[in-house]
């Protein structure tokens, strides 16, 4: 395994998929400390609840894209070049498939231990500090993120134009950014993209005349979680039986 | 035939149920050249997939070095073999030397084989440059590096000559010659021109419509084209009839020339002096013999291609 990642890894060189990952991040840090920027953490009592929910939220926005960039990237490089009956005399044919998978669940890992880590300091900023909630969100992200990868991979392993997986994400990202604005609509337990707001264990209570928006913590959806991942290993084997199966008649 | 290398049992593909390949039984001896020749269209390259487990067959066996090939011990049987199908496979983002590294990586190789095979196909200058501004030629010379790469015992290559100009082409031959004496590999090379597999095989296998119509060595394929000898006298009617009272051989009388079967050099030497004990001057005997190509087409004419 340590060897097909290796080479799945130097088939990404030049293809900017890690500063990609890079830029991304450093957005999202950007738009979270600009919307802490005004905020007095003394006097405010759910900024660190509302934060999560932010992180959520941006995610929602600019994740979604950025994995199907990932998936795209390393499907394409094999569809352009021609290389799987190639690679095919060289490894198993679920070993090129795993190889994909576990480099962009890598990848996946650390820009979701990256927004953890960036999430802990703006904890330590505000005196707040709860392992079990910086868990909850790598987990949260890390779950959503592996299922939005897996089923864009599913497409871009056998899309000619890698145009319609990004129109795909595109259209997800707006779906799953309605779905934070419609709770009434089940519309965000039906697709992956909804689960980064489906996993949000806040609430919010607006009040009118004040203008103020208080956040609080609410029970971790577990349930749902298992829902995701049971999603996420239904979706590996679906597109694990598919790929084995077209690579044998390419 | 010696040793073989590779051997094929009623190898049958289907598709869409039509028999794309069809019962055929290949044996590719060990340190030579076969040449797999046959039309477009005519299963070659579907042959070379099966060979390397790149498709399933649909019926049949395949044994490679003595084995057996199924899905378990594909990989390690592919170890040892090198292999070129259709258009050439690489990484347009990765330098020559990178594609050949992601081999070296996956075959568990020394990057030392890179700079070896580089040289073997004259791309030590190229090296760094990156693969999607090669010309085909040189897509091609990486490919073919890339399958020399481990000095493989086995060698598949398909239409490897594919887009190479004809100093290319050239290249690529006295390449492909010198390597079963130089390492002993035995290669598979298939295509579709005739004159390309009669300048570097030893051994010849033709498949039309899915089955094998020849093979066996390319000197026996030659010996097919022996057709007719022919004579030309200044009396061709009454050295046709002496011919025939003394031979017991029919010719026939064209363009003034007597067209007999093929015989061997004692019939031809006992057919000439009866001529010259009947005072028939003769001009020429020669041997009419079918080109390489006119024999390639029959046979594949008769089998319905």
């Amino acid at each position: 395994m340590i060897r097909t990642l290796k080479a799945e890894s130097l088939k990404l060189k030049r293809r900017y998929v890690y500063l990609m990952f890079a830029v991304s991040f450093l957005v999202i840090v950007l738009w979270t400390c600009y919307s802490l920027k005004d905020l007095d953490f003394n006097k405010l009592s759910g900024v660190f609840a509302m934060t999560n929910t932010n992180l959520l939220l941006i995610n929602t926005i600019i994740s979604p894209v950025i994995i199907a960039a990932l998936a795209s990237r390393l499907a394409d490089i094999e569809l352009m070049g021609n290389t799987y009956k190639w690679l095919s005399c060289m490894q198993n044919t679920k070993s090129i498939f795993k190889g994909k998978i576990a480099l962009g669940l890598i990848c996946l890992f650390f820009y979701s231990l990256a927004q953890s880590i960036f999430y802990i300091l703006i904890g330590i900023k505000m005196d707040f500090y709860s392992a079990t909630k910086f868990l909850l969100f790598f987990i949260s992200v890390f779950a959503v993120m592996t299922a939005l990868f897996i089923f864009q991979l599913n497409f871009s392993l056998w899309s000619k134009n890698q145009l319609t997986p990004l129109f795909i994400s595109i259209g997800g990202t707006f779906a799953g950014l309605f779905s934070w604005f419609l709770p009434q609509y089940p519309l965000r337990f039906i697709i992956p993209w909804g689960y980064f707001c489906v996993l949000c264990n806040n609430g919010i209570n607006y009040d009118s005349v004040s203008r103020y928006t208080e956040y609080y913590w609410t029970n971790y959806p577990y349930l749902w979680l298992i829902v995701l991942i049971i999603y996420i290993v239904l979706q590996y084997m679906y597109t694990c039986r598919e790929f084995i199966s077209e690579i044998k008649e390419i | 035939m010696n040793n073989q290398l590779i051997a094929t049992e009623k190898l049958t593909k289907i598709y869409h149920g039509r028999k794309v390949v069809d019962n055929i039984s290949l044996c590719v001896p060990e340190g030579k050249i076969y040449g797999f020749l046959g039309p477009n269209g005519a299963g070659k390259s579907t042959t070379m997939k099966m060979l390397l487990g790149l498709t399933d067959p649909s019926g049949g066996k395949i044994s490679i070095f003595g084995k057996e090939m199924n899905q378990k011990n594909r990989i390690s049987i592919l170890k040892h073999t090198g292999s070129l199908i259709e258009s050439p496979s690489y990484y347009g983002n990765l330098t020559g030397y990178e594609n050949l590294k992601i081999s070296c990586i996956l075959k568990k190789l020394p990057s030392s084989e890179i700079s070896r095979v580089l040289s073997v196909v004259r791309m030590e200058g190229h090296k760094n440059k990156k693969a999607s501004q090669y010309s085909l030629g040189m897509k091609q010379r990486l490919g073919i590096a890339n399958a020399l790469l481990g000095r493989p015992k086995l060698l598949l290559l398909d239409e490897p000559t594919n887009g190479l100009d004809p100093a290319g082409i050239h290249e690529m031959r006295s390449l492909i010659r010198s390597l079963p004496e130089e390492y002993g590999t035995t290669i598979m090379i298939s295509s579709h021109l005739l004159s390309e597999m009669e300048q570097v095989s030893d051994y010849i296998g033709i498949i039309s419509a899915g089955k094998i119509i020849f093979q066996d060595k390319l000197s026996k394929l030659q010996e097919l084209g022996k057709e007719n000898i022919v004579i030309n006298t200044d009396d061709n009617i009454k050295a046709s009839s002496v011919i025939k009272e003394n031979m017991n051989i029919n010719a026939e009388i064209t363009n003034n020339e007597i067209i007999l079967p093929f015989m061997d050099n004692t019939d031809v030497s006992k057919t000439v002096k009866c001529l010259v004990n009947s005072n028939i001057n003769i001009y020429r005997v020669t041997e009419k013999t079918k080109n390489l190509e006119e024999i390639y087409l029959s046979m594949v004419k008769e089998n319905g291609l």
